[in-house]
C-alpha cells in the first residue's frame, strides 16, 4: 500500500498541499483531479522527492516510511513518477538509460532480451524502434514524451506509479491507448494514482476511487460518479 | 642548476653531431631571453627552473621485454603496452623511462616495408639526414619559453618515418614515465609521413605522485606529405603535481589530413593546443579533445588551425569537463590567411560545470584575412548537469553518482568515439576514478 498520510508541502512560504491523505492499494486505480495550479503536481513531485519542496506528513511504501529518502531510493523501492514535462537528455541515449535505470532497480535484462522487450513496450506505448536508439526525450513532441514515459514504466514495472497529466498532449486515439495500457497494469497489480484535469481520459478507466483537489487541499472523494459530475459541472463543486 | 653544462653533457653522452649541440645552446640563450607566457594561467612563476633534473639517462635498452627489469616493465604492463604487442594491435612500441627509452620494438612487416620507428636519439645517429632535414623545421626553437627550453635540453621521444604510399594499419604507440620529483622530461617527436601513407601513432603518458612539481615539456612535430593520412592520438594522465606545457605542430601538405585526438586527465597545470598549418590545396585537420580538470588544477585545452592555401577545411571540437575546484580553459586560434579560398573551419567547445566551484573559460581567437567562399564558425556551450535531469534519472532508480558518470559519458562520447576502443576503455576508466573521487569528496 502506498500510504500519504497529512502531506503538507511548501515552496517557502506559499503552502501549496494542505493535509492531504490518500491510501493507494496494489491493483487499484485512483484518479486525482483538479483545476490548474490546483496542487497537483507539487502533490505528486513532493511524494517523488523531488527537490525544492518543504514536505511534512509522512508517506510509507509497504509500510516502510519513505518520506526522508532521496529520490532514487524511493524509486528502487518501487515508485515511479512520469512527468508533466519530462527533460530532455541530449547526452544519453534512450535504451542506455533505460537499461541503467533497470540495473538500479535489480532487474536487469541480457542485452539481447532488455532490446527486444524495450522496442516491444515502446511499441505498445505508440512509438516506433527509432526511438530505442534516440536521445533520451531530445526533440521528442509532448505526445511522444509521455509516450515514452509510459514505455518506461512498462520497463520499470512499479509498484506504485503516479502518472502526472500522462494524457495532455495526446490524440484521442492515444489517450484511449494509454488507458487501456493503465488498466493492463492495474490488473498485473500495479498501483496507479492517475493525475489530470481533462475528465476524458476517465472515460476509459474505471476507477476504484477519484479525489478533488481543490487550492492544495482534498475537498472530495467519491467514486466513478465524481467525474460525471465535473464533467457537468466543472470543478467549482 | 640550469646552464650551458646542462646542455653540453646531454649532447656529449648522447655523442651528437656539432649541429645539435649548437642548436641545444642557442635555445638555452632564447630560453633565457624570453617571458613567461602571460596567459592567465597562475602558479607558472612557481616553476623552480633551477632545481628541475634535466637528464635522467637509462642503462637499459632492449627491445625484448624479457630484458627489460621487472619493477620497469610492471609499469607498462599495467598500461597494457606488452599485450598490445602480444595481441598484435600495434606496428610498434617505445616505452620511456624518465628521459630515455628502455624498449625499442618494431613489427617485421612493418621495419620490411621501410617505415622507421625508434627513439629520436638514435635515429639521430643511425638516419641523421632525415632528422636534420626535419628537426625543428615545423616548431621553432624560439616558438614559446618551453619550446626553447625543450630543445635545450630534449631527450628521448620518437622518429616515425613512414615511406611514400605505405599505409600502416595498426596504430604505433610510445609510453612515457616520469619517475621522480623535479624530475623534467623533455622528449621530441618527429613524425614523417611520406606522399600517400597513412599511420596512427598513439602515445600514453603518466607519473606517480610526489610532493614536489616535475615539468614536461614535449615538442612534436608532424610533416604530412602530400595525400598522407597522419592520426596523433595522446593520452595524458599525469599525476596532479606535473605541469604539462607540450608544442604540437603538424604541417599540412596537399590534401593531406592530420588528426590531433587528445585526452588531457591528470596534471596540476596543462597547456596543450596542437595546431595544424594548412599549407597544401584542400589540406584539412581536425582537433577532437577531451579535457578534465579535477580539483585544484587549471587545464588548458585547444587547437591552432592555420590557413594558408585554398580548399583547405579544419575541425575543432572541444569537450572539456570542471569537477569542483577545477578549472578549465579552451584556447585556440582560427586564422584563414590571404589566398586561402573556398576553405571552412567549424569550431565547437562544449563545457560541462560539476559542483558549485568549478570553473571554465572560452579564449577563442580568429584571424580571418580571406573573404572569398570562406566559411567559419565557432559555438561554444557552457552547462551544468541541471537539477532538472539529475532528479529526473534519480526518479528512475539511478543513483546520483551513476547518473552524473552516465552523462558524462554520453557528453564525451563524440571524442571517444575517435580512438581505439583498448584505450577509450582504459580512458573511460581514469575519468571513472575521477568522478568517484568527487563523489567520496561530497558524502
Amino acid at each position: 500500500m502506498l500510504k500519504i498520510n497529512n502531506l503538507n508541502v511548501y515552496i517557502g512560504k506559499r503552502h501549496l498541499v494542505k493535509d492531504a491523505s490518500m491510501q493507494i492499494n496494489s491493483g487499484e486505480l485512483h484518479v486525482l483531479m483538479g483545476k490548474n495550479g490546483s496542487g497537483k503536481s507539487t502533490f505528486a513531485n513532493a511524494i517523488m522527492g523531488l527537490p525544492g519542496y518543504d514536505v511534512k506528513g509522512s508517506i510509507l511504501l509497504d509500510g516502510e516510511d519513505i518520506t526522508g529518502m532521496g529520490i532514487d531510493a524511493r524509486a528502487r523501492r518501487g515508485l515511479f513518477l512520469s512527468f508533466q514535462n519530462p527533460v530532455e537528455i541530449d547526452e544519453i541515449k534512450n535504451s542506455l538509460f533505460v537499461r541503467q535505470a533497470m540495473k538500479a532497480c535489480g532487474i536487469a535484462q541480457e542485452l539481447s532480451e532488455f532490446k527486444l522487450s524495450f522496442i516491444n513496450n515502446l511499441a505498445k506505448a505508440g512509438l516506433d524502434e527509432s526511438f530505442y536508439s534516440r536521445s533520451v526525450n531530445s526533440g521528442f513532441s509532448g505526445g511522444e514524451k509521455k509516450k515514452n514515459e509510459l514505455a518506461q514504466m512498462l520497463m520499470l514495472n512499479p509498484k506504485y506509479a503516479i502518472l502526472d497529466e500522462i494524457d495532455s498532449g495526446l490524440d484521442i486515439n492515444s489517450v484511449k491507448n494509454a488507458a487501456s495500457i493503465i488498466t493492463s497494469q492495474v490488473k498485473k497489480g500495479m498501483g496507479v494514482l492517475l493525475i489530470t484535469h481533462n475528465p476524458l481520459i476517465s472515460e476509459f478507466l474505471n476507477p476504484d476511487m477519484v479525489h478533488i483537489f481543490s487550492n492544495g487541499s482534498i475537498a472530495k472523494q467519491g467514486g466513478k460518479e465524481l467525474i460525471a459530475l465535473i464533467k457537468g459541472e466543472g470543478y467549482d463543486l | 642548476m640550469l646552464d650551458k653544462s646542462v646542455a653540453e653533457e646531454i649532447s656529449e653522452r648522447k655523442k651528437e653531431p656539432e649541429w645539435m649541440l649548437k642548436l641545444r645552446l642557442n635555445a638555452l640563450r632564447r630560453f633565457n631571453e624570453m617571458k613567461m607566457p602571460e596567459w592567465p594561467v597562475p602558479n607558472l612563476a612557481e616553476i623552480r627552473f633551477d632545481e628541475i633534473n634535466y637528464y635522467t639517462p637509462q642503462s637499459v635498452k632492449s627491445s625484448s621485454w624479457e630484458k627489460v627489469p621487472e619493477y620497469m616493465r610492471a609499469i607498462y604492463e599495467k598500461m597494457g603496452i606488452p599485450a598490445a604487442e602480444r595481441e598484435l594491435l600495434v606496428g610498434g612500441s617505445i616505452a620511456q623511462y624518465q628521459s630515455e627509452s628502455i624498449y625499442e620494438k618494431i613489427m617485421k612487416d612493418w621495419e620490411r616495408k621501410g617505415v622507421i620507428f625508434m627513439s629520436l636519439d638514435r635515429a639521430l645517429s643511425e638516419h641523421p639526414k632525415l632528422v636534420r632535414k626535419y628537426f625543428s623545421n615545423a616548431v621553432k626553437i624560439d616558438d614559446n619559453k618551453f619550446s626553447a627550453l625543450h630543445y635545450a635540453v630534449w631527450s628521448g621521444g620518437s622518429f616515425l618515418y613512414v615511406p611514400k604510399g605505405v599505409k600502416v594499419g595498426v596504430p604505433m604507440q610510445i609510453y612515457f614515465y616520469m619517475k621522480s620529483k623535479n624530475e623534467g622530461q623533455f622528449e621530441h617527436t618527429l613524425i614523417i609521413a611520406d606522399e600517400g601513407s597513412s599511420v596512427h601513432y598513439i602515445e600514453g603518458c603518466s607519473a606517480p605522485l610526489y610532493d614536489k612539481s616535475s615539468l614536461h615539456s614535449a615538442v612534436v612535430e608532424v610533416f604530412a606529405h602530400n595525400n598522407s593520412h597522419v592520426r596523433y592520438t595522446t593520452i595524458q594522465n599525469w599525476s596532479r603535481n606535473v605541469y604539462n606545457m607540450n608544442t604540437k605542430r603538424a604541417l599540412v601538405h596537399d590534401n593531406a589530413l592530420v588528426e590531433w585526438v587528445g585526452a588531457s586527465l591528470g596534471s596540476k597545470v596543462s597547456m596543450l593546443y596542437p595546431c595544424s598549418v594548412l599549407l597544401g590545396r584542400g589540406a584539412k585537420s581536425s582537433s577532437f579533445s577531451i579535457t578534465l580538470a579535477p580539483k585544484g588544477t587549471v587545464k588548458e585545452g585547444g587547437a591552432k588551425m592555420i590557413h594558408l592555401a585554398s580548399n583547405t577545411k579544419s575541425i575543432i571540437l572541444s569537450k572539456s569537463i570542471s569537477l569542483e575546484g577545477g578549472h578549465s580553459v579552451y584556447r585556440g586560434l582560427v586564422k584563414i590567411g590571404k589566398g586561402a579560398t573556398n576553405s571552412s573551419c567549424n569550431v565547437k567547445c562544449d563545457s560541462v560545470l560539476i559542483g558549485d566551484d568549478a570553473k571554465t573559460d572560452t579564449y577563442p581567437y580568429s584571424d580571418i584575412q580571406e573573404s572569398d567562399h570562406v566559411q567559419f564558425s565557432h559555438e561554444a556551450k557552457t552547462g551544468r548537469i541541471s537539477e532538472h535531469v539529475l532528479s529526473y534519472m534519480r526518479s528512475r532508480g539511478i543513483r546520483e553518482s551513476d547518473a552524473i558518470t552516465m552523462y558524462i559519458n554520453g557528453f564525451i562520447k563524440p571524442v571517444l568515439e575517435q580512438i581505439p576502443l583498448e584505450y577509450a576503455i582504459e580512458l573511460n576508466r581514469f575519468i571513472q576514478i575521477e568522478l568517484e573521487d568527487v563523489d567520496n569528496v561530497e558524502n
